[in-house]
């Protein structure tokens, strides 16, 4: 299979799958939905009205259900212990591309769908004039966060206990994409104007990444036929 | 054998009697670095001696102007300095190890890849508790938040622990040495990602460092660069030997099982 | 003790020998602290260190020695 039909093939697999069955939108929903309301609770959302504790908070949020979204990328199905893709056999670079993809879809989905709960739980409003460099920043946050997320689960999904080790490769390894994002969300609901720094480090972030995932991919996930 | 073997000549036991000598570990005894067969553990130990030495009696004659001047406390950077240098060398050296792995499979670049970077995470514990230390006086905080040499060498730490626990979760996995480079490779391409982050989203400042440069100092600090490393190196070699022991022992034991099936 | 490990220790009091080096100008500085808790972190991580790496060789060792005598009771049969 040529490289393109493959990654196109991986991405509407995933997309119909979730459709069917949303057992990933789900868990991650769920998980963005309890943390979000544990966090206004710990940090009583009615006082944390610093823009940038807010936007640190939006993130955190983000981040664990997205490790949860990453971590069900290449579990298999009902009855399956791997995905069925990695023992295809397609060129690996299609794979961890057509995976970004779709878990890149999937986060965005639930990242959506989190907004109206944080705006309703930290009584807050997304000020009109910065909305598409706030959709921006979040969507290169977001991008980089699944490619990263899907070249480790890769090497994690097989190994017991690997939903933790995930995170403990993850997080750290997020951290500057993270400085960027919080600090970018910030100044935009604060109704300051970022610059043009975020951006670029979210960029290189997802270039970083990306590459890295199209190159190292082959290694990381094996082609087992 | 009684006394704990040598670990600097882990194949210092004969191979056992039977054993046919196709041992994978037999091409790479000692090969800790690629001079390591020519510099004996010992030889290579009391340089390290002498350097260490030498750079304590620089140190001490030193130090009386000097206090004068800042205080003792400004003589951590005879330690810290060269253990932060090693630490980013020992990061590049393990993803470039990695790279090699990933490129050819050898098991001998992968104990040095998995060598350095345990080796690197000593290195990084030093530096953060020697530069918290350092920065307690200099900026009169324990941790500072804007800091990005602070902060980087923090994040790298928890990224090299990442690195040890995934090595030690997939000990008996096929797949360790490519997975473990892979996620060396990874933290070494996200420690520039991880500085200009700092740099440009830290939310805090410190006062900008005092710079001292008498020819004594600066003498004493070039041979502190170039004595820490001879040590370090010789840390990377311990911890490389032992590497070596235990995959010789596992080796050993595999082929010992199938030779007791066998025999049943 | 083996040659190897006494260096190690050696070295290991020698690369945290400064403060003491540093002892005769160091009289009446307030941060004097400082370089003595710095080198004692040092030494703590470094001693820590080798004690368990030692530990995990001698287990390896112990396991070498166990697969020889296993070997020998194999070749009696």
């Amino acid at each position: 299979m040529t490289g393109w039909r493959a990654f196109s093939t991986v991405v509407r697999w995933d997309v119909a799958r979730e459709m069917r069955r949303r057992s990933t939108l789900a868990a991650m929903a769920a998980t963005a939905l309890v943390v979000l309301f544990v966090l206004s609770f710990a940090v009583d959302a009615r006082r944390a009205d610093d823009p940038r504790i807010r936007a640190g908070l939006l993130w955190v949020t983000w981040i664990l259900a997205g490790a949860v979204g990453a971590e069900r990328a290449f579990r298999g199905g009902r009855d399956a212990m791997t995905d069925g893709f990695l023992l295809a056999p397609i060129p690996r670079a299609s794979l961890f591309w057509g995976r970004t993809v779709s878990t890149f879809l999937f986060t965005t989905a639930m990242s959506a769908l989190s907004i109206p709960v944080f705006l309703v739980l930290f009584d807050a409003s997304v000020p009109s004039a910065g909305l598409a460099w706030l959709a921006a920043v979040s969507l290169l946050a977001l991008l980089g966060m699944s490619a990263l997320g899907v070249l480790l689960a890769s090497m994690t999904s097989s190994v017991r206990g690997g939903d933790v080790l995930l995170r403990l490769l993850m997080l750290p390894v997020l951290l500057p994409a993270v400085a960027a994002a919080v600090t970018g969300t910030g100044q935009l609901l604060g109704g300051q104007d970022p610059g043009i720094r975020p951006a670029a480090l979210l960029l290189a972030f997802d270039l970083t990444f990306l590459g890295a995932g199209h190159l190292l991919f082959d290694h990381a996930a094996e082609d087992r036929t | 054998m009684n006394a704990p073997a040598d670990i600097s000549h882990p194949a210092g036991m004969p191979p056992p009697a039977g054993m046919p000598p196709d041992d994978p570990d037999a091409g790479d005894r000692g090969g800790a670095y690629p001079f390591a067969s020519a510099i004996p553990f010992a030889a290579h130990a009391a340089v390290a001696f002498a350097g260490v030495g030498w750079l304590d009696h620089l140190i001490a004659s030193l130090a009386p102007q000097a206090v004068k001047q800042i205080g003792t406390s400004y003589l951590i950077q005879y330690y810290h300095v060269p253990a932060a240098i090693s630490m980013y060398l020992f990061f590049l050296l393990c993803a470039v190890a990695g790279i090699v792995v990933l490129a050819t499979g050898s098991p001998v670049w992968d104990r040095r890849a998995h060598a350095l970077g345990l080796t690197a995470l000593l290195l990084n514990a030093i530096v953060l508790g020697t530069g918290m230390v350092w920065g307690k006086t200099a900026w009169g905080v324990w941790w500072d938040w804007a800091d990005p040499r602070l902060l980087t060498s923090a994040v790298a730490f928890l990224m090299y622990l990442g690195y040890s626990m995934l090595q030690d979760a997939l000990r008996d996995d096929p797949r360790r040495a490519k997975f473990a480079a892979i996620y060396g490779i990874v933290a070494l391409l996200n420690l520039p990602l991880v500085h200009y982050a700092i740099k440009w989203f830290g939310t805090a400042s410190h006062p900008a460092d005092v710079k001292m440069k008498t020819p004594e100092i600066s003498m004493t600090l070039s041979v502190a660069m170039s004595v820490f490393p001879v040590f370090w190196l010789l840390v990377y070699r311990w911890v490389h030997d032992r590497l070596a022991l235990a995959a010789r022992a596992e080796t050993v034991m595999a082929r010992l099982r199938r030779l007791e099936e066998d025999v049943r | 003790m083996n040659a190897s490990r006494a260096a190690l220790a050696a070295l290991v009091l020698a690369a945290t020998a400064a403060p003491a080096a540093a002892e005769d100008g160091a009289a009446g500085d307030p941060h004097r602290w400082a370089l003595w808790t710095s080198c004692t972190v040092v030494f703590a991580l470094l001693t820590a260190f080798l004690v368990w790496t030692h530990r995990r060789t001698q287990a390896d060792v112990r396991r070498l020695e166990s697969a020889e005598e296993r070997l020998s009771r194999l070749e009696k049969k």
